[in-house]
């Protein structure tokens, strides 16, 4: 009966109440969409990180990522790529081998990073085929190499033109090659830009003596949100003497403590605002209380005992945090529901911008529970934090004083 | 029975301390019909209030049945409120929410009574103060003299001996007081329920079987 009173004790001031609740129906909606479109754009984020060069994880010899030499190579196997691939979250998976070269012209020489790589693999992470601005993406065979635009003004070479490449092969094999460059890329990575080079896997095999080897295995998945969980089912399958799984957590760190920076001022946003609601809130709740003390007074002088007030303002404070959540809970989540299959496009100069440092010009929102349950948590905290006051000046009540009030 | 034996109050309001009982010595007796009576301001009220466990004398004991009514912590207070007596305010006493019936009801939930018995007392004790139609009702949707009735049903809710009422008829018209006199002199009559009410009203002395006279404090007669 008591929650009924609760219940009941709402409506009697019907505008007090409706102005209360959508108080925090529009704190909880602001928050989760603000929450959704962080959320959304750090996704955007990894996937740009990811599909720029780094993979969503990196299969390698174990050790490789501590000392990544051209000795840590690994043979590319079938059946290790077969257990990579049985994983259902796992969208494809190709091997790389990276090291690092001099590049020389008649007149001029630099530092170059060398990828071979799966063109078609790499083309369906990074879809690096289209960043070719000049000549041909790789095929599978080629002997010829594509190389970023920076390199090649640097150079001041282009399509057809010939590259020697001077570095140390497999081993302490020596590596000196002339290629002809079948292609220029516009990275969007400036610093890969002005140094890299991509070949073809058995191209690059070749050149540092290391056949049929490769230094990672770079996978794509359907889920970004579930790589963590998929990297711990690879490490069950894949031979932990042999081999490491890393995430994209664990291959760029500075990216995780970028990310969690930036929520952690999202969520400082949001706390500022709840507070803001919470003053509203709380003299919404001392002023239902303050009004009613000749009524407590009555209820106390027929038997009803303290505690049992005190849970009826409790009540009543959840109820209206409880209509108010739920209420932006079921507009916001189809919102979000909505928004995160038609991300906001992003137009005109911004999203050239954007476009030019390898980003989709698109504002991406993330639905998820994971959102929206801290809400509904932090809410039911203010109203109970709002209600321990008016339940200390309901305990201070006088009953004689306040009847005769 | 009820002692009242040598009761004091005094308020220390701004400094300077108003004697507001002043050595009352008095006993009731169970099944008594007795009005208090006396010019504002003489005490009736803070007798009532501490003869009902709502505040505490300076000095002096009440015994019922022989127990000192205020050697009690303040929760164990209100329990024994609820339990052993009831109350009638001058007005709007009721819980505005709750409808005539619940207003009843909600004393026995108080006291943990199954929902089957409270539903049915609480309709017996409206028709037994002669609202049993208005059941339904809110407060706010009944008239003073039928409010007043919900509230001595639910006063006599938890089946108290004692119902202590502070000026009940003090806003109600003398049709409405009359029959809330009648109800109040059945129950008394019926089920041998004491009733102390503080009044102004003529007409409830003209039914009272004892009056108390007070004055400043002091108990200056007392006829039967
Ligand atoms: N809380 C209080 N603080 C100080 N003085 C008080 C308080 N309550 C009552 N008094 C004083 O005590 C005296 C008795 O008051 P009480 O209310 O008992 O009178 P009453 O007989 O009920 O009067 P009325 O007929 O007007 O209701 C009065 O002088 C009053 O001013
Ligand atoms: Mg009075």
């Amino acid at each position: 009966m008591i929650t009924k009173i609760a219940w009941r004790n709402l409506w009697r001031n019907k505008r007090r109440t409706i102005t209360s609740i959508s108080s925090i129906f529009f704190a909880v909606i602001l928050a989760i969409l603000m929450r959704s479109l962080q959320e959304g754009s750090y996704g955007q984020m990894i996937d740009t990180a990811a599909r720029f060069y780094m993979g969503y994880a990196q299969v390698h010899q174990k050790g490789f990522w501590e000392d990544k030499s051209i000795n840590n190579l690994m043979t590319d196997s079938q059946e290790t790529r077969n257990k990579i691939l049985s994983d259902k979250n796992i969208k494809g998976a190709f091997g790389r081998l990276e090291t690092y070269a001099m590049a020389a012209t008649d007149t001029l020489t630099k530092g170059v990073m060398i990828v071979g790589t799966e063109p078609e693999g790499e083309d369906q992470l990074s879809h690096l085929s289209q960043k070719v601005t000049k000549g041909q993406y790789l095929t599978s065979d080629s002997k010829d190499i594509i190389i970023g635009e920076g390199l090649a003004n640097y150079l001041g070479i282009t399509v057809n033109d010939t590259l020697a490449l001077l570095g140390q092969g497999y081993h302490g094999a020596s590596a000196a090659e002339l290629y002809r460059i079948q292609g220029v890329l516009k990275h969007p990575n400036p610093q890969m830009n002005n140094q890299v080079i991509y070949m073809a896997l058995p191209t690059v095999q070749y050149f540092v003596t290391a056949p049929n080897m490769i230094n990672a295995y770079i996978l794509d998945v359907h889920d970004n949100r579930k790589v963590d969980q998929t990297v711990s089912e690879l490490k069950g399958k894949l031979d932990l003497d042999n081999y490491e799984v890393m995430s994209w957590s664990e291959l760029s760190p500075e990216m995780v403590t970028l990310i969690n920076t930036d929520r952690e001022g999202g969520k400082i946003m949001i706390y500022i605002l709840y507070v803001v609601i919470a003053f509203g809130i709380f003299s919404t709740i001392l002023m239902m209380t303050i009004e009613r003390e000749r009524e407590f007074g009555i209820l106390t002088a027929v038997g009803m005992v303290r505690r049992k007030i005190y849970s009826m303002l409790l009540q009543e404070a959840l109820f209206i945090g409880l209509i108010g959540v739920v209420t932006s809970i079921l507009v916001g989540f189809p919102v979000l529901l909505y928004m995160e299959n038609h991300p906001i496009l992003i137009e005109g100069a911004k999203g050239e911008a954007m476009a030019k440092m390898g980003m989709e010009p698109i504002l991406r929102f993330t639905a998820s529970i994971d959102i929206i349950w801290p809400q509904a948590l932090l809410m039911a905290l203010i109203m109970i934090v709002c209600t321990i006051y008016p339940i200390i000046h309901v305990a201070r009540i006088k009953t004689v004083e306040a009847i005769h009030s | 029975m009820i002692e009242i034996k040598n009761l004091v109050k005094t308020y220390n309001a701004d400094t300077i301390p108003v004697k507001a009982l002043d050595h009352v010595d008095l006993k009731i007796e169970e099944g008594e019909f007795t009005a208090v009576v006396g010019p504002s301001g003489c005490g009736k009220t803070t007798f009532l209030n501490i003869l009902g466990g709502l505040d505490t004398p300076t000095d002096g004991t009440i015994l019922i049945d022989g127990t000192d009514l205020h050697n009690r912590s303040s929760a164990d207070m209100i329990t024994y409120r609820r339990d052993h007596i009831g109350f009638v305010f001058q007005d709007y006493s009721l819980m505005p929410v709750l409808t005539a019936e619940e207003n009843v009801e909600f004393i026995m939930e108080l006291q943990g009574r199954p929902k089957a018995e409270r539903a049915a007392r609480s309709k017996e004790l409206l028709a037994a103060v002669g609202i049993g139609d208005k059941g339904k009702q809110f407060p706010t949707k009944l008239s003073g003299g039928q409010q007043q009735r919900v509230a001595v049903a639910r006063a006599l809710a938890s089946k108290p001996k004692l119902i202590l009422a502070d000026e009940p008829t003090a806003n109600l018209d003398s049709k409405s007081t009359s029959d809330l006199l009648d109800i109040m002199r059945q129950l008394n009559e019926k089920e041998n329920i004491t009733f102390v009410i503080a009044t102004h009203d003529q007409r409830v002395m003209d039914r009272a079987k004892r009056v108390i006279q007070f004055d400043d404090g002091k108990i200056i007669d007392t006829k039967i």
